[in-house]
């Protein structure tokens, strides 16, 4: 169960994104200060990921890589599934900051899962550290979330709430299509678990963030 | 500080010091971004004087409120940041100019309805997005002190809500 002020403070948090700047004024920006001030910085971040970020769009540009990426029939065991590797691999290197690392990581992961659930579907079995590496995959975005600054923590902590609903609903299709009952109680163990992880490491961040009354008593 | 962590600094702040701005001019969106603008270009300016012992979220403040304040006073002489505030949050078209829901509408009400102290609290740290050192720092508070004064302020907002 999420602690219910996390979720209050969500609600506060999402009031005050709709005071955020237009996404178009913010890039505008940066590129006046790039070019009328010449800053190398900027430049020298861009040049450096430029290369793999034209390969990338070459890749994607194709047939094939734009299939490779987007298309949800390319799962581990396709062969294009290589060439998906490659492009997330680049998408990563292009993402600078750290919100946007993360989102990316969060995508990819939600990717994970929509291969699973296919794979499950398809060939009938997913290896369980499958699934357990999701989980400890979230809890690592969750605690890389918490190192960013307040204000870019709020449309991450979204993604991964998304995430972790879709992971949930993903083990609970896969446990409804298991075939024995061996597998069903594996995936239950699992489930349980995993909720139980979550809720320690919300519990964690909370407490992170927990006020102490000075008397000593924590509320 | 090396202008070559600029770009990291300026994508970090820039959402923040809008909306500092932005909560200030009553929503006026091109204000906001004008100075906006004008903070950042005075930062990167001042940059390499820049301490990285002082908090980030600091420095840039001082830059934005004091160019607010001066921007201000072309306008109005002698006018004070803190009536300027206040007229600003009191102003009754926010939940239009911010396009609110009908949740979100009650909610900025309820804020409204707060203690002065305990508004000013909940609005920097969850509509302005400041850490709560930083807003010890402005307000001369302990930052533990303001983590309790929080939680009381959300309960008491939470009571609000349910009561209308």
């Amino acid at each position: 169960m999420i602690p219910m002020n996390w979720l209050f403070e969500r609600k506060l948090k999402r009031l005050g994104e709709k005071a955020n700047p237009d996404p178009v004024f913010v890039r505008n920006l940066e590129k006046r200060l790039k070019t009328e001030l010449g800053h190398p910085a900027w430049w020298v971040q861009g040049w450096k990921w430029a290369t793999g970020g034209v390969t990338a769009l070459t890749v994607i540009a194709s047939a094939t890589g734009a299939y490779a990426y987007t298309s949800d029939a390319v799962t581990p065991v396709h062969p294009l599934y290589g060439v998906r590797q490659a492009l997330e691999h680049v998408e990563e290197r292009l993402a600078v900051t750290p919100e946007a690392k993360l989102n990316v990581a969060v995508k990819h992961l939600n990717r994970r899962l929509k291969e699973d659930a296919l794979l499950h579907e398809k060939e009938g079995t997913v290896e369980k550290e499958r699934y357990e590496n999701v989980n400890t995959r979230l809890e690592t975005l969750l605690d890389e979330s918490e190192r960013l600054p307040e204000n870019a923590r709020g449309s991450v902590e979204d993604a991964i709430d998304e995430l972790e609903a879709n992971h949930e609903r993903n083990l609970q299709e896969v446990r409804e299509r298991a075939k024995t009952e061996k597998e069903k109680t594996d995936l239950e163990a699992i489930i349980k678990r995993e909720h139980e992880q979550v809720r320690k490491k919300v519990q964690k961040i909370r407490e992170k963030r927990t006020i102490h009354i000075p008397t000593g008593t924590t509320r | 500080m090396d202008k070559k962590h600029f770009p990291e600094f300026y994508r970090v702040n820039v959402q923040r010091i809008y909306r500092f701005l932005y909560f200030r001019c009553a929503g006026n969106k091109e204000k906001a971004e004008d100075l906006t603008q004008d903070v950042f270009l005075k930062a990167f300016n001042a940059f390499e004087s820049y301490d990285p012992e002082r908090s980030e979220s600091s420095w840039i403040f001082t830059i934005a409120r004091n160019h607010l304040i001066n921007s201000l006073q072309k306008e109005r002489p002698n006018v004070a940041l803190e009536d300027v505030e206040n007229a600003s949050w009191l102003s009754a078209d926010w939940p239009e100019k911010m396009a609110l829901g009908y949740d979100q509408q009650r909610l900025w009400k309820a804020i409204g309805e707060l203690p002065a102290d305990d508004a000013k609290v909940i609005r920097r740290k969850y509509l302005e997005g400041w850490p709560y050192e930083d807003i010890a720092e402005e307000l001369g508070k302990n930052s533990t002190a303001l983590r309790v004064q929080a939680h009381r302020a959300i309960k008491q907002l939470k009571k609000i809500l349910k009561q209308k």
